[in-house]
């Protein structure tokens, strides 16, 4: 593949250029708003926890010890607490003054779980300041150099802009970050030119590949049309099924290693998978598709603590032809959530070609959390694309509780979409 | 956009680029250029695909072209009428495509 032309090159300046141009307009009107009226964060309000709000002592300052597997691929319930710790404390009657947040026993992080930190924390500051109240933020570094290294890039220091707590460019240069926030830009009319989201899957894809370079080697045709049909299906999926237009893409490349670790995370917020499906009304289409499913697992006294009707809708909507857009037979959505699980099935088979397999992937979806490490796999049955997460692929069994959990009282308004898989040279070529 | 009484050309660049996503703009894109009056007459239909293309998403092309697949009921009568000019390396992807929005819909069960 050639490097960018000039003209390409242009054109993606162009881009990025409109990019921030937008970006700090919009920073500019959320200020003149905010001198109003204090900021009142709908994500906190969102993942506030009403049962804490009972347990949680009434202090001013709060200590926050991160779990040793802080991930939400491996170890949501932990992680998904501390969350729903943070955000709860704001809305304790007590003025919360500030927290420490100590990574030190952390030994391994994803993405997702730094990135839905950050975020919660930065909700915090910001409305707290809003408040004309000050707010003091501590933290400890994990013993991990990697893991110390990879919070200074990309955790609470780089978002707060801790200037003494920053990478060196030296410290910088192998590790590669991408974020991009949605909180304001809905589908525009103009169908003339490209819109955020398109924007930000090319910004995304020019990204990763921008970091190969500096690698010597790029993304092969076939795999930069692989990434961004990813994650262009689950932005536009999140669009289309949302009610809050809040949706984050944040990508990570270490370049350190002999292999390219790479972890995307894709997470918004709002309504869950299943809550789409369940708020359809009686005679929908769809949901005539999925009654004999629910009906089955009724009947068959399936359903308990550990497996409810969430869980089930949840698994329902990653089957391939299910959509709450369709409206009869002939409509062709619902493919989204196939797009998404072939590209990990094809990460990770090219993992197991290099005679080991360590991509990983997890959804979270309100109190569904759904694993996927290549143990079972979608694959087509009367031409419909399907995965039962059980040994027979089918879905009139039941599926492995190992791979498919509930979480209990454990709930994420929104669905998270974390992938963690190594970029093998059979995905990249020369530059 | 060049169209003749017997030829509507869709040239992509004038859609953004170099991703195309998202089912409303595929539709409105259909709308723009009046594929469902196409569907019924004897226009041909040429899509252009810039050579700096990442992806075209299904959404974006089954919001554009699943209508008139459906319509066409076969992959060759689409492609008679429908054509594609651009990188080859797109071409299993529209295949694959025309395929999903011709597929009948069996029950989950």
């Amino acid at each position: 593949m050639k490097k960018l032309t000039e003209s390409e090159l242009f054109l993606y300046l162009k881009r990025k250029h409109r990019l921030d141009l937008e970006n700090r307009k919009n920073k500019k009107r959320i200020k003149k708003v905010q001198k109003k009226t204090p900021y009142n964060s709908n994500i906190l309000n969102l993942l506030q926890d009403n049962l804490l709000l009972k347990k949680l002592k009434h202090k001013r300052f709060r200590n926050v010890n991160i779990p040793q597997n802080f991930s939400f691929i491996d170890n949501p319930i932990d992680t998904l607490q501390i969350i729903k710790q943070l955000a709860t404390y704001t809305r304790l009657p007590i003025k919360i003054k500030g927290i420490s947040i100590n990574h030190f026993n952390v030994e391994s992080i994803d993405l997702a779980a730094e990135t839905i930190l950050d975020l919660t924390v930065l909700e915090m500051e910001k409305e707290i300041k809003s408040h004309n109240r000050k707010f003091e933020l501590k933290g400890q570094y994990p013993k991990d150099k990697h893991l110390k290294r990879f919070i200074r890039a990309i955790g609470i220091v780089k978002n707060l802009d801790i200037k003494h707590e920053l990478l060196s460019k030296d410290e910088e240069k192998d590790l590669r970050i991408f974020k991009m926030r949605n909180s304001k830009f809905f589908q525009k009319d103009n169908i003339e030119q490209s819109d955020y989201k398109e924007n930000t899957v090319a910004d995304f894809v020019d990204h990763i590949n921008s970091c190969l370079i500096s690698n010597g080697r790029e993304l092969k045709p076939e795999a930069k049309i692989k990434l961004a049909d990813y994650t262009g299906e689950i932005i536009s999926n999140v669009e289309d099924h949302t009610d809050i237009n809040e949706w984050s893409v944040v990508g990570y490349l270490d370049n350190s290693g002999e292999t390219h670790a790479c972890e995307i995370t894709i997470f918004n917020f709002g309504n869950t998978m299943s809550t789409t499906l369940r708020n359809l009304p009686k005679d929908h289409y769809t949901r005539k598709v999925i009654s004999p499913y629910i009906e089955l697992h009724n009947k068959s006294g399936w359903f308990s603590a550990e497996w409810n009707e969430n869980d089930l809708l949840t698994l329902i909507a990653l089957q391939g032809d299910i959509s709450s857009k369709n409206t009869n037979e002939q409509m062709d959505r619902g493919q989204g959530t196939v797009e998404m699980i072939d590209f990990f099935q094809q990460m990770h088979k090219e993992c197991i070609n290099k005679g080991k397999s360590c991509a990983k992937m997890a959804i979270l979806s309100g109190s569904t959390h759904i694993l996927f490490d290549g143990h079972y796999s979608m694959s087509s049955v009367n031409g419909r694309n399907v995965i039962a997460f059980n040994k027979d692929n089918d879905l009139n069994q039941m599926p492995d509780k190992k791979y498919i959990t509930n979480l209990g009282d454990k709930y994420f308004p929104g669905t998270i979409i974390s992938i963690r898989f190594p970029l093998q040279d059979t995905q990249t070529q020369r530059a | 956009m060049i169209s003749t009484e017997d030829e509507i050309s869709i040239d992509l660049k004038d859609h953004g680029g170099p991703v195309y996503a998202g089912r409303t703009k595929g539709e409105k894109v259909r709308e723009k250029y009046k594929l469902d009056n196409a569907d019924v007459t004897n226009v041909k239909v040429k899509i252009t695909i810039p050579e700096n293309t990442y992806t075209i998403n299904s959404s974006f092309f089954l919001g554009l072209l699943g209508e008139s697949i459906r319509k066409a009921e076969s992959k060759d009568a689409f492609l008679n009428k429908f054509c594609f000019v651009g990188p080859e390396i797109f071409n299993s992807k529209i295949n694959d495509y025309i395929s999903r929005a011709l597929h009948e819909k069996k029950p989950l069960l």
